[in-house]
């Protein structure tokens, strides 16, 4: 397990400006996330243009298809050698399975139930109103069909690692670092800190650490912070 | 001539090494390789090269570059061998570390000759051969066909490897003559397993060769 547990978002449409931030935070990442601002904006073109600068790329493009269809696409993206990525787990127990590949320079990250859905909206569309049981049944099956690791909220870390056991990666976003927002105020929201605690393995972050003043004064003061 | 034998595991085979003037050990990450060697292992016999001359080379394949990170700090390694897809990406991420890089090239035909130079940071090459699907990616005691390296175009200093013994050691000198040569399995009484007597064995050819 690496000492570096922070995953910086790079979402933004100013290449310039995301360039300048992977030169200055590249020694203290543990990856920076791709998305799909990042890579319907600049492409591949741009993913192997970062990647040069650092090789170490969580490429979140969330693929959903018939099995067939995301195993052709992963064994495509394992050549450009992100060091994560990550699949829908609704895509089924056959789409997870197939997406194991020989080349392990990727580790295959399930993406378990977007944040945006509340309880009405799981219970119209996964006929369960409770988020939290969703989502361990959801990184139940992720483990079972062999995926590497999950995506997911803050809250669900903790059941998520006594679901699943040590070894299974878990990968977080919705860190703030600010203490001055209120808990009630963000209610999926938790420090560094408390994530890393609960069992998750990486933390990806954004607007906190990429709109500072100084993202690697920030970036430094959370390493600090994580490493005991 | 340089001589690196890959695959120690324990300080007894360190020793025997240093004596016969091998020059590198290799210590392999790879849980899939019988030869495979725990952080704590490698941790000792690092410690213990420090005091002999002999140097330690840690050899992975497609290992995380943070996982990487850390073991080249841990252990202070100033020489790794890469021996899986690593690019030039990840190589040039490890030049701050201040390590020597050996990359393995898998050799089965004229044209594998050509990866070479996609590789421009790294500082020795590695030729090894090409392992068959259910092969490990080395020490599978097997060689290539030694001829296809007259068509070999580079600068850079380069070993041997691959099915390298004490039967065919002569050959390699007098038909090669390679700046390195990399044993494993050569110098082994069972898959894994480093034998003394043999590597004294296969010193004493070399010498006489």
């Amino acid at each position: 397990m690496s000492r570096k547990r922070v995953i910086v978002a790079l979402d933004s449409d100013d290449f310039n400006k995301i360039k300048n931030l992977v030169k200055i935070l590249k020694n203290d990442v543990y990856a920076f996330k791709i998305g799909y601002e990042f890579f319907f904006n600049f492409g591949l073109t741009g993913y192997k243009n970062i990647y040069s600068i650092c090789p170490k790329i969580f490429l979140d493009l969330k693929l959903h298809d018939i099995p067939n269809t995301v195993k052709k696409g992963l064994n495509a993206l394992n050549k450009i050698k992100p060091l994560l990525t990550t699949i829908h787990i609704s895509g089924g127990d056959h789409m997870m399975l197939s997406s194991k590949s020989k080349n392990k320079f990727t580790k295959i990250l399930g993406v378990s139930i977007l944040t945006s859905l509340d309880s009405k909206q799981t219970k119209k569309y996964y006929n369960e109103n409770k988020i939290s049981l969703l989502v361990k049944k959801f990184a139940k099956m992720a483990k079972k069909n062999n995926l590497d690791g999950i995506v997911c909220s803050p809250k669900e870390i903790k059941d998520i690692r006594k679901e699943t056991g040590k070894k299974f990666i878990i990968v977080t976003p919705g860190i703030r670092i600010d203490k001055k927002i209120k808990n009630d105020d963000q209610k999926r929201v938790m420090t560094p800190e408390k994530a890393i605690e609960l069992g998750a393995n990486y933390l990806v972050i954004g607007r906190p650490i990429t709109a500072a003043k100084d993202p690697l004064e920030v970036l430094k003061s959370i390493n600090s912070k994580l490493i005991k | 001539m340089i001589i690196k034998i890959c695959g120690i595991k324990n300080e007894e085979t360190l020793i025997c090494c240093e004596k016969n003037n091998v020059n590198f050990f290799g210590m392999i990450f790879y849980p899939r390789s019988p030869r495979n060697i725990s952080l704590e292992n490698a941790s000792i016999l690092q410690k213990r090269s420090k005091k002999l001359n002999i140097k330690g080379v840690g050899v992975f394949v497609n290992k995380n570059i943070n996982e990487l990170e850390e073991i080249i700090k841990n252990l202070k390694l100033r020489f790794i061998q890469l021996h899986g897809t690593e690019d030039e990406a990840y190589i040039n991420n490890l030049k701050k570390y201040d390590v020597k890089i050996i990359k393995s090239i898998s050799i089965s035909k004229k044209s594998d000759l050509s990866v070479v130079n996609k590789y421009q940071s790294v500082d020795y090459f590695l030729f090894d051969y090409k392992p068959l699907k259910d092969e490990l990616p080395g020490g599978n005691s097997k060689s290539f066909d030694w001829n296809i390296l007259n068509h070999l175009e580079t600068n850079k200093p380069w070993f041997l490897s691959g099915g390298i013994n004490a039967n065919n050691i002569k050959q390699i000198l007098d038909d090669i003559n390679p700046f390195g040569i990399d044993l494993s399995s050569g110098v082994e009484k069972e898959l894994g397993i480093k034998d003394n007597h043999i590597i004294n064995n296969f010193i004493s050819k070399l010498k006489n060769a």
